[in-house]
């Protein structure tokens, strides 16, 4: 059914109407209020539905009222203070008439958008100043939580741009663009979310997220919709088929009137509701892409948190299930991480979920990580470790783990997780080995010291050829990869000799690096 | 630029003097690190003596690779040799100056290498050839038959006079032994018609063998046999138990019901969240808070079979190492073991428990009393409020009855190690062998119960799991208005009172095959909205609803 991306019901696209077949305008913008996002663009040659008459004559009405501008030029909506015009309740509309049509009862909600006549706006292009065209032809239609409504907008117009293929240049007032430049008290008013072509209003797309937020997916979020608007739909029904009734078995019973069927939900006829919801591939689209163009602020969001006794969790059992992709993204990431795979349904992507919270319980990462390696996420921790000195804020003195093989990453990427610690030796019981008073250490580093210093022992070595033990040992620099493991270790630095009473540490290493520069 | 450097001609000398030994843990390396910055032909640094090649040619340990200096210097010295391994792995050895914990370091380990050189050259000879005149209860290690590998060790038997034993002829090229420690259970008898050493059963045996394959040797004091110069490190993971004692028990363990119902499982971590009032039932050794010494048993006397079942768990458990730690248990530990701390929550997570089993409430609230020591400033209020209600309320009832509402309430603090160690493996051995009252079914009846608590032991004594000191994890929220107490936010692993974050994550992420696209937005928009709502969530009006 919707597997197209279409939803229940005719499409906007499917009306001859339609914005885009505006003779008298070029859009030099990609309509709708979310950049990047495209709806279903499906063109199809066939012929396209009119929008039905108990609409257009109602827009028609109201477009003439709002033509009369007081001397502030807000048409008489905008005097009362009202964004919406107001609708008759079926009930009053029963009450009055003994003969109703079902397409009187549909009873649209239109709301008016002409934000030019609070403030000047400037042309996106050239900064100079829009003035009002026209009304949009026709009414665009938005998607409520259990109806529709419909908007009623005007075309703005840029003397000053260049001619377009010999068309001025417009922006309908819902225009991102042209939103953008409005202050933000105003837009809040705006009711809706548009897409290319479709559009559902503000509540409903917060309560979808909620929903999406609290595991209902897309799929049955659309359903609800569906349903909720038929319910809508349905108890108009019941008001008129009760009203029919009541009429019948008065004075109509004699008169032989004749009443209209109330027509099905989705009957496109001239009276029919042409009722309409989108469908969850739409809906999902939309939430992702609002999401993608928010993605900056959130995470500038998390980064600003503090950070200071940290927990992190890798939740292994979280995607297995979930993360199964399909069709086309499935084969672009697929293919990089094949070998972790078996799954039954689908492929298993990610190998696990990282979460980084602090100490309030605000989650400072939240990231998927692809495959079993800690590369992955050292990225993430090391972004952290950045943005707290970037924002002031102290770095990490505690870190929890469900893993304490993160240990050495942690304290890798963290120095802080350092500071004072002791650890605690596998042989705490014992006493500490320490260096008897009587035992003299010795630290040189020139080559005549440690001429000085070796041939001390080597005067010692018996004449007889039995042997002499000293005790050995040479440190030399280690690089601790971000893993925790030895990245790299450099060329011996110091040689350390004990012999009898003594101990010498002999530095070497800069012994070396002079003679290699002399070369 | 061509690496050419050299060394002070004296030093030189010195390293490739054969007649200069240099004993050191890995010595070769060394020299042969050097020999490369020197670009001297192979071999010309000699006299290397690894002492863990010593130290396994007297039996002292019996894996070169895995024996660190520090091992040795236990083992031999009775010293603890302090391995820093921020300071041992720095990028400051090359420095113009060394500071003075590098100077100590350095010359603490390599004072400690000729100390273990002299040590054992002078109490551990070689083990040597038997001699006709040999005494009876001398300790000897028995070698495969090309002499290379040892594959147990024990002593003379006192039954010398014998001429035959288990249908072998006992000539002169014969000695008894009395089998004390297998080293290889696989290796074969050749004197018992190749018998394995596994196939003898429980130690100790007494077995024939050519006195050619039989070696003299001097034994580590007893009780310096520890398995963890042999032990690699264990976290997460089960547990393969690799000393043969355990393999021998893993038959015991069959007796036990493996194939227990998996559905009827619950963690300890979820039972932290339930009512855990339930009637205290009696255990063979009652554990009382008091006492500080784990393993000592008091009355009522145990019969034997208890004895035995304390003796499986403390094999199941894994040697004691609360000796290892600081022994003054009325002194509070304020050092930081660790910054990087294993979640306790996640601790408890690891055991899980039969829901049905008679004692796991009481055995839970055992083990939580011994991880949470109560403030006393906030015990002490909690009771003064408890005492004005009607029934009165006590702390020790509340934490019973509403687990969760205490914790807010109350502040806690995880002891340092070698106060916890002891309680908590007090805690296993005695819960963990105990009947359930009708089935007989004992609390940890499978593996993964004794691994999971040998894990938690493990991770205990690292001092990954107490508290850090002078790190302030409670923050208060604000006064509970109905009680009048203060209600406090704790910042100790995934937070309690919310659940954390973790394991809400995945209800509300989308369930079935979605796009990447799609989860990612979802995982952003969870982020935020959780950013967002968990001040208000943790807030005290909250609580105040």
């Amino acid at each position: 059914m919707d597997a197209d991306g279409a939803g229940i019901g005719p499409r906007d696209e499917e009306y001859s109407n339609d914005d885009e077949n505006d003779p008298e305008a070029v859009e030099n913008v990609e309509d709708g209020s979310l950049p990047g996002n495209s709806g279903p663009r499906i063109t199809r040659p066939h012929t396209r539905l009119q929008q039905p008459g108990w609409l257009t004559d109602e827009f028609e009405r109201l477009v003439k009222d709002s033509k009369r501008r007081d001397s502030e030029g807000l048409p008489p909506l905008y005097q009362q203070g009202l964004f919406w015009f107001p609708t008759r309740a079926p009930f009053f509309i029963l009450r009055k008439n003994s003969h109703v049509d079902p397409h009187e009862l549909y009873r649209p909600r239109f709301f008016l958008w002409d934000p030019l006549c609070f403030n000047d706006i400037s042309c996106p292009n050239c900064r100079r100043p829009l003035t009002r065209q026209q009304h949009i032809p026709a009414p665009r239609r938005v998607v409520d939580i259990n109806s529709t409504f419909w908007m009623i907008g005007y075309r703005y117009r840029c003397h000053h741009c260049p001619l377009a293929n010999g068309r001025s240049v417009t922006f309908r007032s819902w225009n991102c663009q042209i939103m953008d430049k409005l202050p933000t008290q105003l837009t809040t008013e705006f009711p809706a979310c548009l897409s290319h072509r479709s559009g559902i209003s503000k509540g409903l797309f917060e309560f979808m997220r909620s929903c999406f937020q609290n595991g209902i997916g897309s799929k049955q979020f659309a359903d609800m919709l569906w349903v909720q608007h038929l319910l809508a739909y349905s108890n108009v029904k019941i008001q008129y088929l009760l009203h029919v009734e009541s009429r019948r078995e008065s004075m109509d019973r004699w008169s032989g009137q004749k009443f209209a069927n109330f027509k099905p939900f989705e009957d496109t006829g001239p009276t029919g509701r042409h009722g309409y919801t989108p469908s969850s591939n739409w809906l999902r689209d939309m939430y992702d892409s609002f999401l993608e163009t928010h993605q900056q602020e959130i995470n500038q969001h998390m980064s600003m948190l503090s950070g200071d006794i940290c927990a992190i969790d890798h939740s292994h059992k979280v995607n297995c299930r979930n993360v199964l992709l399909r069709n086309s993204s499935k084969q672009s990431i697929n293919s990089k991480v094949t070998k972790h795979i078996a799954r039954v349904n689908g492929e298993q992507v990610f190998t696990g979920l990282l979460t980084v919270t602090n100490s309030l319980s605000e989650i400072r990462i939240c990231n998927f990580v692809a495959t079993k390696s800690h590369s992955q996420f050292v990225d993430a921790l090391s972004r952290m470790r950045e943005s707290l000195t970037l924002y002031g804020h102290k770095q990490p003195i505690i870190f929890y783990t469900d893993n304490m093989n993160d240990k050495q990453l942690l304290e890798s990427t963290f120095p802080s997780l350092h500071n004072n610690v002791i650890p605690i030796e596998k042989y705490a019981h014992l006493p500490a080995l320490n260096i008897p008073d009587d035992v003299q250490v010795f630290v040189k580093s020139g080559v005549q010291s440690i001429n000085d210093a070796v041939s001390t022992i080597l005067s010692e070595v018996p004449e007889d050829g039995s042997e002499l033990v000293i005790g050995f040992d040479s440190e030399w620099n280690v690089e601790i990869g971000p893993q925790g493991f030895v990245r790299s270790s450099g060329p011996t630095a110091i040689v350390q000799m004990a012999f009898k009473k003594r101990v010498y540490i002999l530095q070497v290493r800069r012994l070396l690096l002079l003679r290699e520069c002399k070369l | 630029m061509v690496k050419t450097g050299s060394l002070p001609n004296q030093l030189e000398l010195l390293l490739s003097n054969p007649h200069i030994c240099k004993a050191g843990r890995s010595v070769n390396a060394d020299l042969l690190a050097l020999q490369k910055v020197c670009r001297k032909p192979a071999g010309s640094f000699c006299g290397a003596i690894d002492l863990a090649r010593l130290a396994k040619e007297r039996n002292i340990v019996t894996d070169i690779s895995s024996t660190t200096l520090a091992d040795l210097a236990a083992l031999v010295l009775k010293r603890r040799l302090d391995k820093n391994t921020f300071l041992r792995t720095s990028e400051s050895w090359e420095n113009q100056s060394l500071n003075a914990d590098q100077c100590l370091y350095a010359a603490k380990d390599v004072y400690a290498s000729l100390m273990v050189y002299h040590e054992i050259t002078k109490c551990y000879p070689l083990p040597s050839p038997l001699l006709a005149t040999t005494p009876a209860m001398t300790p000897v290690l028995i070698y495969a038959s090309n002499m290379e590998k040892v594959i147990a060790s024990g002593t003379l038997s006192l039954q010398a006079h014998l001429t035959s034993f288990d249908g072998i002829n006992i000539t002169h090229k014969h000695a008894l032994v009395d089998v004390q420690r297998i080293h290889t259970p696989g290796a074969k008898v050749k004197s018992h018609h190749k018998r394995t050493l596994k196939s003898f059963g429980d130690l100790p045996f007494v077995i024939v063998c050519e006195r050619d394959q039989l070696r003299t040797y001097k034994p580590l004091p007893s009780q310096a046999l520890p398995s963890n110069t042999t032990m690699t490190v264990v976290m997460n993971q089960p547990v393969k138990s690799r000393d043969s004692e355990f393999i021998h028990h893993q038959s015991q363990a069959d007796f036990f019901d493996h194939e227990s119902e998996l559905d009827g499982l619950i963690s300890v971590r979820e039972s932290l969240s339930e009512d855990l009032s339930g009637p205290q039932l009696t255990t063979f050794s009652n554990v009382s808070h008091t006492e500080t010494h784990s393993t000592s048993i008091e009355e009522p006397k145990p019969s034997r079979d208890q004895l035995a079942d304390l003796d499986f768990a403390e094999k199941k458990l894994g040697p004691d190492k609360s000796s290892e730690l600081k022994s003054d248990q009325s002194q509070w530990d304020h050092e930081t073991h660790s910054r990087v701390l294993k979640d306790p929550w996640h601790l408890f997570h690891m055991i899980y428990l039969s829901a049905s089993h008679s004692h796991r409430k009481q055995f839970t609230r055992e083990l939580r009393d011994a991880f949470f020591i109560p403030n006393k400033y906030d015990y002490q209020r909690l009771n003064q409020w408890g005492a004005m209600q009607n029934p009165p309320q006590s702390y020790e009832k509340l934490r019973n009855t509403s687990p969760e509402w205490t914790r807010t309430r109350c502040r806690h603090t995880i002891p340092p190690p070698h106060i916890l160690y002891p309680l908590v493996r007090k805690v296993f051995l005695t819960y963990g062998t105990i009947r359930d009252q009708t089935t007989k079914q004992i609390l940890f009846p499978t593996d993964s119960q004794w691994n999971a608590a040998r894990n938690i032991l493990d991770l205990i004594q690292r001092g990954y799991v107490s508290d850090p000191p002078r790190v302030s994890l409670y923050t208060q929220l604000g006064i509970d208005q109905k009680s009048g107490l203060a209600i406090y936010r704790c910042a100790r692993g995934t937070n309690a009172t919310e659940e954390g974050v973790h394991t809400h994550i995945r209800q509300w992420l989308p369930k079935f095959g979605v796009s990447l696209r799609h989860v990612q937005a979802s995982l952003l928009d969870f982020t935020i909205r959780h950013n967002l709502l968990v001040i208000l969530l943790t807030s005290s009006w909250s609580f105040n609803r």
